[in-house]
C-alpha cells in the first residue's frame, strides 16, 4: 500500500513539464474552470486576471513541479526511522503530535535538508517555469541571463551566472553544516 | 485494528486534495484535447473529436515535432545507456577508498546543485571556445577543409548529449552509492572462494543482485532526459528536443492542438514509466523464485 501511494506522487512528475506547466491554462485562464466556478457560484462579478501569468500562477506551477524533489528524500529518510522508537515514544505518553514534533522531525533533519536543497537551487536557477506560467513578463535571474545569452551578450551573462552560483553555493553550504549528506546515502 | 483516530481521516483528505492538485491539470488537458473542431483552450467543450490530433499530425506552425521527438528518443536511449553504464561502473569504484575520492564525488554530484542556467550557459560557451580554436587553427595553417566544412561543434550529440548527463548521471550515481551501501560483500567473498575471476563474480552475482536498481537508474536516466529541457535549451545547436520545441509552441500555438500534443507525449512517459516498471517487477519476481537453493540439496 505504501508503495502504491509512493508511486502515485512521483508518477506524475515523470511526465513532461511544460505540459504540466501549460495544463494549468484551462484552469487558470480568464475564462477557466476557477473563474467559471468563482463566477458561477456568485462569489465575484468579474473573472479575476491575477490567476494566470501572475506571481500566484508562478509559485503554484513551482510547488506543482517540484513537491518531488522534496518527497523522495523525506520518504528515505523516515522510511529509516526505527519503529520501535516511535513506540517508545507512545509507550512514554506522547501525543500524535509529540511524536511527530520530537521525534520523527528531528530524525528526518536530513531528508529536509537535501530536498531543500534540491528545490532552492532548481527554483533559484528556473527561468522556463517562470516563463511559461509569467507570460514571459515576470523576471528572475535565471530569465535575465537566458535573455543577455539571447542577445550574445555573454560576458554579462556569465558574470551574471556566477554571482548566481555563488548566492546558491551559500546557501547550500549554510544547510549542509545541518546534515553530513554523504552518511545519509 | 485499532479504530483510526481523526487525524488519520484529515490526513487522507489532505493526501487526496494533494493527490488531485497533482493529477487534475493533466487530466483537464486530456480532456480538452478531444475538444471539438469548434472548441477553444478552455471549457465547455463544443462536442469531442479526434479534430486537434489530426491537425497536430499533419504539422502545427513552422515546427518539425517529429524529427523533435525522433531527436528527444534517440537522444534519451543514447542517455541511458551511458548513465546506466558510467554510474554502475563509478558506483563498484567508489567502494573501495581511493586518493581524492571525497573530492571527486563531490564534483560529480556538484552539477546537480549548480543553476540550471549555470550549466547551460557554461556548455554553449565552452562549445562556442572549441569552435573558435578550431577555426583559429583552420586560420593558422591554412586548412581548406576547416574553411569549408567546418561550422560548429555544437548539436544535439555532442553539447546536448553533455547537458543531458550532467543532469542524469549524478541521480544515477546517488542510486548506486545507496545500492552499494547496502551490499553484502560475502557475496563476492563466496563467489572468489569458489573460484569466480573477477569478471564472473561481475556478471554472475553483483549484476543479478544489483539488477532492480539498474531498471531504476535507466528509469530516471530516460524520464530526466526526456524532459530535460532548463540545463539543454541554450547548449542544442540548430536541432531541438521535444519539449524545447513544446516549450516555443507555447507562446505561439493558441489551439487545443497543443493539449493533443500534451495527451500524445504524456502518454508516451506513461508507457515508458509502466514498461521500466513491470521489467522491474519481472525481475523481482525472478530473483525471488531462483534467489537462493540453500537446503535444497546438491543439484
Amino acid at each position: 500500500m505504501q508503495i502504491v501511494l509512493a508511486l502515485i506522487c512521483t508518477i506524475p512528475f515523470w511526465t513532461s513539464n511544460v505540459i504540466r506547466m501549460i495544463s494549468w491554462i484551462p484552469l487558470l485562464g480568464r475564462n477557466g474552470l476557477v473563474n467559471q466556478g468563482l463566477v458561477g457560484s456568485g462569489l465575484i462579478d468579474t473573472p479575476l486576471d491575477g490567476l494566470l501569468y501572475s506571481d500566484f500562477s508562478v509559485i503554484l506551477a513551482f510547488v506543482h513541479l517540484n513537491t518531488v524533489f522534496m518527497i523522495i528524500p523525506l520518504l528515505n529518510s523516515m522510511s529509516r526511522i526505527d519503529k520501535s522508537l516511535i513506540e517508545a515514544a507512545y509507550d512514554g505518553g506522547a501525543s500524535g503530535w509529540q511524536t511527530l514534533v520530537n521525534v520523527v522531525i528531528p530524525l528526518c533533519k536530513t531528508g529536509i535538508t537535501i530536498g531543500s536543497i534540491f528545490v532552492i537551487t532548481i527554483v533559484m536557477g528556473d527561468y522556463i517555469t517562470i516563463g511559461v506560467m509569467g507570460g514571459q513578463q515576470i523576471a528572475s535571474v535565471g530569465k535575465i541571463i537566458q535573455v543577455q545569452t539571447n542577445f550574445l551578450q555573454f560576458p554579462l551573462a556569465a558574470a551574471n551566472a556566477i554571482v548566481l552560483l555563488g548566492a546558491v553555493l551559500l546557501m547550500i553550504v549554510a544547510l549542509t553544516r545541518f546534515v553530513d549528506i554523504r552518511k545519509e546515502l | 485494528m485499532d479504530s483510526r483516530p481523526a487525524s488519520f481521516y484529515w490526513l487522507a483528505a489532505f493526501f487526496t486534495l494533494f493527490v488531485l492538485f497533482l493529477y487534475g491539470p493533466t487530466i483537464t488537458i486530456l480532456i480538452l484535447s478531444f475538444q471539438g473542431p469548434g472548441g477553444g483552450l478552455t471549457f465547455p467543450m463544443q462536442g469531442v473529436s479526434l479534430h486537434w490530433f489530426e491537425q497536430l499530425f499533419r504539422g502545427i506552425g513552422v515546427v518539425d515535432i517529429g524529427s523533435a521527438f525522433w531527436n528527444s528518443l534517440i537522444l534519451g536511449g543514447i542517455v541511458t545507456v551511458i548513465t546506466v553504464v558510467a554510474s554502475v561502473m563509478a558506483g563498484l569504484a567508489f567502494r573501495r577508498r581511493f586518493y581524492g575520492s571525497g573530492a571527486l564525488f563531490y564534483v560529480a554530484i556538484a552539477s546537480l546543485i549548480i543553476p540550471s542556467i549555470v550549466v547551460s550557459l557554461g556548455i554553449a560557451l565552452e562549445f562556442r571556445i572549441f569552435d573558435d580554436s578550431i577555426k583559429a587553427i583552420g586560420d593558422a595553417y591554412e586548412i581548406e577543409w576547416i574553411w569549408q566544412n567546418y561550422t560548429t561543434m555544437m548539436g544535439i550529440y555532442s553539447s546536448g548529449l553533455g547537458a543531458h548527463l550532467t543532469w542524469t548521471f549524478p541521480f544515477g550515481l546517488l542510486i548506486m552509492f545507496a545500492v552499494f551501501n547496502r551490499f553484502n560483500p560475502a557475496y563476492e567473498e563466496a563467489a572468489r572462494d569458489l573460484g569466480a575471476t573477477p569478471w564472473q563474480t561481475f556478471a554472475h552475482v553483483i549484476l543479478p543482485i544489483i539488477a532492480p536498481s539498474i531498471f531504476g537508474v535507466a528509469l530516471f536516466g530516460f524520464t530526466l532526459s526526456w524532459d530535460e529541457i532548463a540545463r539543454s535549451s541554450q547548449a542544442m545547436g540548430a536541432d531541438s528536443t521535444l519539449p524545447i520545441t513544446l516549450r516555443s509552441l507555447t507562446t505561439t500555438v493558441t489551439t487545443p492542438a497543443i493539449y493533443a500534443l500534451g495527451t500524445l507525449t504524456t502518454m508516451i512517459s506513461l508507457i515508458v514509466i509502466v514498461s521500466l516498471l513491470t521489467a522491474l517487477v519481472v525481475v523481482r519476481r525472478r530473483q525471488a523464485r531462483r534467489g537462493s537453493d540453500a537446503g535444497k540439496g546438491v543439484m
